[in-house]
């Protein structure tokens, strides 16, 4: 497979988890897209011989997506929220509304959290191949995702405290 | 899975189900691997560059020493530093190590007298994750500031081989900085901040860093001038506008008015007159008067300038461009701006239909222009007959990788001697005299980034 063949093949599913990892950031999304597809392009002989560079690439995505986030908070420069969400229907709206939220709240979870649901949810990942993706312990995987969903549960749950997310969505609805 | 599990699930799915990579992806990531390749060609610019300059300096100085320095010419060899930038397993450990050994980043000396490498240079900065770029090294020879793209410059005593703290500069959130240079006076390096679309001063008397100067969108090249009176910034821009180089007085560091230049710019060049300040891009290259800061009518090549490398020769007569597709090298007459007859460099079709060619390093003396092509070779060429000489080919250290990586960079001892190719897993010295590859350094590391010569 040339790497050409790849790209055209892969990158819409990657440029998408991508997406998710940054919190819909597109600008952010593209460059750690390119930081991980450019890195997988220095080894493309060995990437390819692997047999999985898709998984390659995924892992460095989830890498480095923490790795920018957490430079991020050390120099909090991005944008808070997302700045370009994207089409939305305009039927359905009650439950784009409710997604729509999810989303935003997700984006607002530390990086860690994030990525780990973003593997396990949106890549279907199993838990010993997100372990295998961020060099952690399964357990470690097992206790993020669950954090993660109560933090997610929390945000969403009516009636809670309004988070500083809520009250922004307020702010502009 | 829970109710909340597939809601999650699905929330994920429509949020992004619509949405597109740029259609450009492919080109872009070369774009950036490019960047990534041509650091070195830059720090091999410099190195030039230095010695041009260097000459009337040491003359002077030797003036005003006399006697002890004349009874002691001894001076050490050069050192050739090669940087390796660590793959994404250099910080924590990969499940799958056996495929995808991690490689951490590291500084390596290697002594241009003896050929041997030295210990790894070690130091905060040094060894983290993301890659370690350009190297640029003072005119007195004494630091070399390393370029590490998670927005620090790392400064190195070139006599002990030893790192001083990282100096900050800047990390924006579309990434860190990737251009270093360092003024003819020694006194200043400018880097340019491609996230945060700024130019940051650091002093080298106190490796501090000084106010960001605003420039335009993401700067990615540095010129300076040879009187350094001015650094001509180029912005490449985000989208698809037209580029613009800026220069900013080195004195006041206060920017002046965007000259424009065609899409994407990649490279900029300057004359060693510093008159003509040459930006290159995806179909011109764009001569720039720096008396005027005006932009002259742009030269069109045949071949793709843009993803290539341009080097001016130092009678400044010429400066040579690479173009890709077709894989040639123009000469462009710095008096004419007109561009002479293409120079082929064959080059097999590498991974993209083209090789990745582009790295040109002349001699001290401009006879002899090496380019790298993407065969695994270094072709000569006579910069009097502008005619390629035979091939120099490399060994299995250069061919490991039967896609990606030929060679990488190339950089020439200040004597002219001796030009140093860094390949995957070894670097290879080059007689200048006979065009012939010497005994390969092996290097524990892989993939180099960047290498440069002290004078």
């Amino acid at each position: 497979m040339t790497f050409e063949e790849f790209v055209q093949g892969c990158s819409p599913r990657l440029f998408r988890t991508a997406l998710l990892l940054t919190g819909q950031d597109r600008a952010a999304a593209e460059d750690l897209l390119q930081l991980a597809l450019e890195r997988a392009y220095r080894h493309w002989g060995r990437v390819c011989r692997s047999g999985e560079p898709e998984r390659y690439v995924r892992r460095i995505l989830a890498n480095a997506s923490n790795d920018r986030w957490r430079r991020a908070v050390r120099r909090p420069e991005r944008p808070l929220y997302p700045n370009d969400a994207g089409p939305v229907a305009e039927d359905q709206a009650d439950t784009i509304a409710e997604r729509d939220f999810l989303i935003r709240a997700l984006a607002g979870l530390p990086p860690r959290q994030r990525t780990v649901l973003v593997l396990r949810y949106y890549n279907d990942l199993p838990e010993a191949e997100i372990a295998g993706v961020l060099g952690c312990s399964v357990g470690t995987v097992k206790s993020q995702v669950s954090r993660g969903l109560a933090r997610l549960r929390e945000i969403a749950k009516p009636g809670a405290e309004p988070t500083e997310m809520q009250m922004w969505r307020r702010s502009v609805s | 899975m829970t109710d909340f599990e597939s809601q999650l699930r699905a929330a994920m799915e429509s949020a992004v189900a619509s949405r597109q990579p740029p259609g450009n992806l492919v080109q872009q990531v070369r774009r950036r691997h490019r960047r990534h390749v041509l650091r070195v060609a830059v720090a091999g610019a410099a190195a030039v560059a230095v010695v041009a300059v260097l000459i009337p300096v040491g003359a002077g100085a030797l003036g005003h020493i006399s006697g002890p320095a004349a009874k002691h010419p001894r001076k050490a060899a050069p050192t050739l530093y090669v940087a390796y930038a660590g793959n994404v397993c250099g910080e924590r450990p990969c499940v799958d190590n056996h495929k995808y050994p991690p490689t951490p980043s590291a500084l390596i000396p290697i002594n241009t007298a003896t050929n041997k490498a030295g210990n790894p240079v070690s130091g905060a900065g040094l060894s983290t994750f993301a890659s370690t770029g350009q190297i640029a090294i003072t005119p007195d020879g004494k630091t070399a500031y390393v370029l590490n793209d998670t927005g620090t410059v790392i400064p190195v005593s070139t006599a002990t081989n030893r790192a001083g703290r990282p100096i900050h500069v800047g990390q924006g959130h579309l990434g860190g900085p990737r251009f270093i240079a360092i003024t003819p006076d020694g006194k200043t390096v400018y880097v340019a901040n491609t996230g945060l679309n700024t130019v940051t001063p650091v002093s080298t008397a106190t490796n501090r860093a000084g106010k960001p100067i605003p420039v335009g969108a993401a700067p990615v090249w540095i010129a300076i001038t040879p009187d350094g009176k001015t650094a001509y910034v180029l912005n490449e821009t985000r989208g698809s506008g037209p580029g613009s180089v800026i220069p900013v007085s080195t004195v006041t560091n206060a920017p002046g008015m965007p000259i424009p230049v065609g899409a994407a710019p990649v490279w900029i060049a300057i004359t060693p007159d510093g008159k003509t300040v040459y930006a290159g891009n995806g179909s011109t290259v764009t001569p720039i008067s720096t008396a005027t800061n005006t932009p002259g009518k742009p030269i069109h090549l045949n071949g793709n300038p843009g993803e290539g490398f341009a080097t001016v020769s130092p009678d400044g007569k010429t400066a040579y461009v690479a173009t890709v597709n077709p894989d040639t090298v123009v000469p462009v007459s710095t008096a004419t701006n007109q561009a002479g007859n293409p120079i082929k460099v064959g080059g097999i079709p590498a991974l993209f239909g083209s090789s990745p060619i582009g790295q040109i390093a002349i001699t001290p003396d401009g006879k002899t222009a090496y380019v790298l092509t993407g065969e695994h070779s270094v072709i000569p060429i006579s910069t009097a007959t502008n005619a390629p000489g035979r091939p120099i080919r490399f060994g299995s250290d250069c061919r490991a990788q039967p896609f990606v990586h030929p060679v990488y960079s190339i950089a020439i001892t200040p004597d002219g001697k001796t030009a140093y190719v860094t390949c995957e897993k070894a670097v290879i010295p080059i007689s200048t005299a006979t065009n012939r590859a010497g005994q390969p350094i092996p290097i524990p590391l892989r993939d180099p980034s960047a290498a440069a010569i002290t004078p």
